[in-house]
């Protein structure tokens, strides 16, 4: 990182002072267009109430379908709700979906390959095939098997998309762990007579924190994608909640007629998941030392 | 008087078959309370890893190593009787400290093997702030990171840390090798004091003949893993008996008249 931030001032101002981070970011459009359409985003998840006037659950028959027009920017559903105001709370659920799916799914699988980095030989030969085993499947055929043995809903939506996102983590602080434990301070704690779990939480954690941070931000947008998905198939969120899958779900019926009902939600899983990839990989690139820009 | 530390036929292998490697074979010498013993040898001589069998990093794979007259190893299990008893202050103080870690933290650390009303009472504040005034910290330095100190204060901390549990028995592996040779002279010097203060016994790990000379009683000399000599240090640098710490002696620079003697 030394070496990365010396490059970045020496290219900045001299006399002023640059947030390296920031000043690469600044340095590719696309990253900064991915921050754009996120924060865009939040603020419109945030503001919602404050934005539209209508309960994105309110049935109002007689308005069906109408087209967007200046009361119903996107236009209404097949009951009458307003699709932009869905979209807003949608976005509130996806986005905050997708952040506690891919923390909780990052943080146990830290811990657990943590553990079987730092005691090896046969719990680590147990979990890593265990995860093997859980990589094997193509994700969203598992996540589609996990929804629907446990009954369709949005909690169980989200169990599954975390079991399917944890072999990742797993095998990467796994990989840090094993590069840790040869570190002196570790061996070090050991001779102390420290308890294995107290240098797992104290030493080995909060140094393999940072790999593990960059997956989360790359992998967000694609849990959001996977609820969505699991959503349209029915095995997610169910009606009447505003989630943007089962919206589409809905909607790609009336395409022909009606075509703002599942356009407008696909445009915003769409802007959605291309922003925090967009961010993700911005954030790859910055933290690349090999990258060369 | 009764030993510290008796090592007796202590070898270490690695790998098997035509790749077997002999790290340390029958190694053999005791440590008595208060004494400094000197370990000296080149780079891959095996000296770190009999600190390291000592402290229970490595296990041995013959020999027995008694502490106060009880084994340290069953098999390749480590005996730890009493924790915080035996502590250990590596070289490099670079990486021997965790960088994502207060210093009060680190230095704090070893209590965490203590049972919770010893931690509780030898973790007081005015012990802890006592202790690195003695070592030459402040307690504004208690809040900060590693990486805001030089090494040299680093190792200060790390031997702050090796005392907080007050250890008997102190393993001081080449902790002033990483250093500038100004710092070198301070922290061989605190060291000193500490042991006088604390009537503490040190096992020594250097290469460097100079440094053991000024610190150490007795010493052994370690050559591929083998002990090739034994005795008092004054013994050893006035009359010694092999080829191979004659080399080593050679190596030091003749300032003195009485190391010139050993050139003639």
């Amino acid at each position: 990182m030394s070496s990365l931030s010396a490059k970045a001032d020496t290219a900045a101002q001299p006399s002023r002072k640059v947030n390296p981070f920031w000043f690469r970011i600044r340095q590719s459009p696309l990253t900064l267009f991915g921050l754009f359409l996120l924060v865009m985003l939040l603020l419109l998840s945030v503001c919602a109430p404050l934005i539209s006037p209508h309960d994105p659950t309110k049935i109002n028959i007689p308005e069906r379908f109408s087209p967007p027009s200046a009361a119903h920017w996107f236009g209404t559903d097949e009951v009458g709700r307003d699709i932009f105001t869905r979209i807003l709370y949608g976005a509130r659920l996806s986005l905050g979906v997708g952040v506690a799916v891919v923390l909780s799914a990052g943080l146990v699988g830290t811990v657990i390959g943590a553990i079987s980095g730092y005691f090896g030989g046969r719990v680590d030969q147990i979990i890593m095939r265990m995860m093997d085993i859980v990589l094997a499947f193509p994700s969203l055929v598992l996540a589609m098997a996990v929804a629907a043995v446990l009954g369709p809903n949005l909690q169980n939506a989200m169990l599954a998309i975390a079991i399917i996102k944890i072999p990742v983590y797993v095998r990467l602080a796994r990989a840090e762990t094993l590069a840790l434990r040869e570190k002196l301070y570790v061996k070090a704690a050991v001779t102390f007579g420290i308890k294995p779990w107290r240098i797992i939480t104290r030493h080995i954690i909060p140094n393999a924190v940072s790999p593990v941070i960059i997956q989360v931000t790359l992998d967000i947008g694609d849990a959001i994608l996977l609820v969505a998905t699991l959503g349209f198939l029915g095995l997610g969120a169910q009606p009447p909640t505003p989630e943007w899958g089962a919206m589409i779900s809905i909607g790609w019926k009336y395409l022909l007629d009606y075509w703002w009902y599942p356009t407008f939600p696909g445009l915003a899983l769409f802007l959605a998941s291309c922003g925090f990839n967009l961010i993700g990989d911005g954030i790859r690139d910055i933290l690349d030392p090999k990258a060369n820009r | 008087m009764e030993a510290l530390l008796q090592l007796s036929g202590v070898s270490k292998q690695y790998g098997k078959g035509s790749q077997l490697f002999h790290a340390v074979s029958d190694a053999a010498f005791s440590i008595y309370p208060g004494e400094t013993f000197g370990l000296i040898g080149e780079s891959g001589s095996g000296k770190s890893t009999l600190g390291k069998m000592v402290t229970g990093l490595e296990y041995p794979t013959s020999g027995s190593l008694l502490y106060q007259g009880s084994p340290l190893w069953n098999g390749k299990k480590f005996n730890r009787r009493k924790p915080g008893e035996m502590q250990i202050v590596f070289q490099d103080p670079q990486s021997s400290l965790d960088p994502r870690m207060k210093v009060q933290d680190i230095i704090l650390e070893p209590l965490w093997a203590l049972p919770a009303d010893e931690r509780r009472q030898k973790g007081s504040t005015e012990r802890l702030h006592a202790l690195i005034a003695r070592v030459g910290l402040k307690p504004e330095h208690l809040p900060r990171y590693p990486h805001e100190f030089s090494g040299g204060q680093r190792q200060r901390i790390a031997i702050a840390r090796a005392l907080i549990t007050d250890p008997t028995f102190v393993i001081l592996d080449e902790p002033t090798s990483a250093l500038d040779v100004s710092v070198q002279a301070h922290v061989l010097n605190l060291l000193k004091e500490l042991k006088r203060e604390r009537g503490l016994t040190y096992l020594f790990i250097s290469h460097n003949m100079a440094v053991i000379r000024y610190m150490c009683d007795r010493m052994a000399v370690m050559q591929k893993g083998r002990i090739v000599e034994t005795g008092t240090v004054e013994d050893i640098f006035k009359h010694p008996q092999e080829a191979y710490t004659k080399t080593l002696l050679s190596s030091l620079p003749s300032l003195h008249k009485e190391n010139a003697s050993l050139h003639a």
